[in-house]
């Protein structure tokens, strides 16, 4: 059954296994498969592996999954504490097509704000390349917005909380992945779109840890527009990562 | 695809400004196509069990083909529990639900091991529910829904000697951290059941099935407090054959009410 015949942009991908859990379906083929199974035309992959330590490694792995399908695209990934070679990499895969940005960066996981000195090298050879940043979503978002207003910033896990603290700042969009939070009166999805516009939500669904049944299933419970869903679900990811269709 | 949602919320509640209401809930559950609730009275989770259990008795006593009553039990807030579940059986419900996670009580507390043998004595199914509202009383480590699962094993023990099954679900955005213990509880203990609902982790619901059966999987959506499209698409689309999905979206709690 497919639950939703609009096509769609996943943003929130990750792809390899991730300490915190069991995930069953992070090979390529089976990845494949779920983008079809949820009319994906695109799928966003950034590197758990990345995360979690080996960032040449996870990268790399990456960049060869991306590989199997021209419809997988992929971020990379840039870990703070080993900045001379997160630049390296952000040349290398920064000149391939199949890259379209950087993320998802995990300044909570590293303990490290992005607005930290550590970063500040990184964005500004991010924005020297155009490439938009995924970041998990801190109380230093909105301070790196302000500092760099060219660069584009994605917030992943947002709400409406972090639509009211953020919305002013116009070089920042919101991807509606909420692993932390599933609840309707934390989310509002329907004041979101009111409050952001509906050009600045973005579909992402942090799978293969989450299940894109579960996202999408947000969307079609909230009373939101056909045209809005297709802004959120597709548009506004070709607009905010235009290499996706370089 | 009949479905029987066993985790549906009605009433009063000081939380948020979502709708409650039992007509809102109703109109959620229409438009998922949701064809019988287990419904609560979130009089009963958040103030007083006996006058939330009176609320949900009235409210299904009028849709009766629609709705199921599911009681609770909070262990705190009496002495008597043999009378309090005496009055449980007197109108009639089948299941008890427990919610230490919201009232912010653990499940080691030696008032609800009371409780549940009570519970289970008097031929009524127990169902714990885990987590809670990030605003509410779950915030304190002690009762996190990971914390209070850790002390599901020593419920299922405690059980045994009854032929109940217990009822396991999740109340929290983060399913994912479920499937590595479902797993081992469900081989170790087969008086347990689960909420396959919150089980986010693409593929998760499948491992599940594959290692314990699908006979001992329900589903649950938390309405109206979560959006009930993300567990039903789930429900939907899970990897499994017809007859499985049968079993999990209707088949196996009207089972364990005895309806089937």
């Amino acid at each position: 059954m497919m639950v939703t015949s609009q096509k769609k942009i996943d943003i929130h991908y990750h792809y390899g296994d991730i300490s915190c859990c069991i995930i069953p379906r992070t090979t390529v083929k089976a990845i494949i498969e779920d983008m079809n199974r949820f009319n994906y035309e695109y799928c966003i992959l950034s590197s758990a592996r990345s995360i979690e330590g080996d960032n040449v490694k996870g990268n790399k792995e990456v960049a060869e999954a991306l590989k199997a399908d021209p419809r997988l695209k992929g971020l990379v990934y840039l870990d703070p504490f080993h900045v001379e070679q997160s630049l390296k990499d952000l040349v290398k895969y920064g000149g391939d097509p199949a890259f379209v940005g950087v993320g998802e960066v995990r300044p909570d996981y590293h303990r490290l704000p992005l607005d930290s000195p550590r970063y500040e090298p990184l964005i500004e050879k991010a924005l020297d390349l155009d490439l938009p940043i995924l970041t998990h979503t801190d109380e230093s978002t909105g301070k790196v917005a302000r500092k760099y207003p060219s660069l584009k910033l994605v917030t992943a896990h947002a709400n409406i909380h972090i639509v009211r603290l953020y919305k002013d700042a116009l070089n920042i969009c919101f991807c509606t992945t909420a692993s932390s939070s599933a609840w309707v009166q934390d989310i509002h999805l329907e004041e979101m779109v009111e409050e952001a516009g509906a050009g600045r939500i973005l579909y992402g669904s942090d799978g293969p840890l989450h299940n894109p049944a579960w996202e999408i299933g947000k969307f079609e419970s909230a009373n939101l527009s056909e045209a809005d869903k297709r802004l959120i679900y597709y548009e506004n990811a070709i607009k905010t990562f235009p290499r996706i269709k370089q | 695809l009949e479905i029987v949602d066993c985790g549906v919320f009605f009433g009063p509640q000081s939380k948020g400004d979502l709708d409650t209401s039992i007509e809102k809930v109703l109109s959620i559950l229409d438009q998922g196509g949701i064809n019988r609730a287990l419904v609560t009275s979130l009089t009963g989770l958040f103030h007083s069990f006996e006058d939330g259990n009176e609320d949900t008795v009235r409210v299904c006593k009028d849709r009766p083909e629609r709705l199921i009553p599911l009681a609770t039990l909070n262990p705190r807030q009496t002495v008597d529990l043999h009378g309090a579940v005496e009055k449980i059986v007197d109108a009639d419900f089948k299941i008890v639900g427990f919610f230490p996670s919201y009232q912010a009580w653990s499940l080691r507390l030696h008032c609800f091991e009371k409780a549940v043998l009570e519970v289970a004595d008097a031929g009524l199914v127990p169902l714990l529910t885990l987590g809670g509202d990030p605003a509410g009383a779950s915030s304190q480590m002690e009762f996190d829904g990971s914390v209070q699962l850790t002390h599901v094993s020593r419920v299922a023990r405690l059980l045994g000697k009854f032929d109940s099954p217990i009822i396991v679900r999740w109340m929290e955005g983060a399913g994912y951290l479920l499937t590595a213990e479902y797993v081992a509880l469900g081989k170790d203990f087969s008086n347990l059941y689960f909420d396959m609902g919150n089980m986010v982790t693409i593929g998760s619901i499948e491992l599940l099935i594959d290692e314990i059966g699908e006979d001992r999987i329900v589903y649950g959506s938390n309405t109206p407090f979560q959006y009930l499209k993300s567990s039903l698409f789930m429900l939907q689309t899970i990897l499994i054959s017809e007859e499985q999905r049968k079993k999990i979206a209707s088949g196996n709690i009207l089972k364990i009410i005895g309806e089937k």
